[in-house]
């Protein structure tokens, strides 16, 4: 898994040198959902400049996010081999969104 | 000065532009693991679509968890807060449970650990000097 990471990164950070070089950053920094990344997300939509993440609850955030992307995946392709479909769409994906939204 | 207020917004609109192909980048590679172990094929629009509601649901998240630490005044959101985020699906409750103990005791392991390197340390210390070593630790 680590090699096609890698190669990933390499067409991405190539495409993301025109940015800001923290854009980079985030994606060097992936593990699952990286932190640098979980925590750039929470702070960029909090009302309050004060309020700041404990260490352990972004490394929980990181994990909440990560089963989230996760569940949405499994349970969009658990729905498209009850549809006997060849490739996960978004209509399988949309059947399974409201529950997915209700248990999170 | 309405050109300064433009140029912000073009730069929030841009770090959100970023922020936003982060995460489908992320996304991407976990739908990737996900699409080998169940031999399934996700469409390139499917991804789009589950990067695009995990950023939105991070929103969400993000909001809920300021309200909750703001609600126990506290400036600092805790994994108190986080746990009442994973409330509505007993499941996930306690798997989230579960791993804020393990993160808790990783962590507190990794704190023993670094204060008897630096107590190891301050012994060694002028050894350290004299030698021109530096230690660092990730």
């Amino acid at each position: 898994m680590l090699g096609p990471a890698v190669r990933c990164c390499d067409t991405f950070t190539s495409r993301a040198s025109g940015f800001h070089p923290s854009a980079a950053l985030l994606v060097t920094y992936w593990t699952a959902l990286g932190e640098e990344l979980v925590s750039r997300l929470l702070h960029a939509h909090f009302k309050d400049d004060k309020t700041k993440v404990s260490g352990d609850s972004l490394q929980l955030m990181a994990e909440l996010l990560k089963i989230f992307v996760v569940e949405a995946a499994v349970r969009a392709v658990r729905q498209a081999q009850a549809e006997d479909a060849i490739l996960v769409d978004v209509d399988q994906l949309e059947k399974v969104l409201p529950q997915l939204l209700l248990d999170f | 000065m309405e050109e300064e207020a433009e140029a912000e917004e073009q730069q929030r609109f841009s770090y959100q532009q970023r922020l936003k192909a982060a995460v489908h980048y992320t996304v991407g590679c976990l739908c990737e693991e996900v699409a080998l172990d169940k031999e399934m094929q996700f469409s390139k629009q499917t991804i789009a679509a589950i990067s695009e509601l995990t950023f939105r649901q991070c929103e969400n998240f993000a909001k809920d968890l300021e309200m909750f630490a703001r609600h126990a005044r506290r400036t600092t959101i805790n994994t108190e807060d986080v746990k009442l985020l994973a409330r509505r699906s007993n499941s996930l409750l306690k798997y989230i449970t579960d791993k804020s103990e393990e993160i808790a005791q990783i962590n507190v392991e990794r704190k023993a650990r670094k204060k008897k390197k630096s107590e190891d340390g301050n012994h060694n210390s002028r050894e350290l000097a004299e030698a021109g070593v530096v230690e660092s630790e990730k």
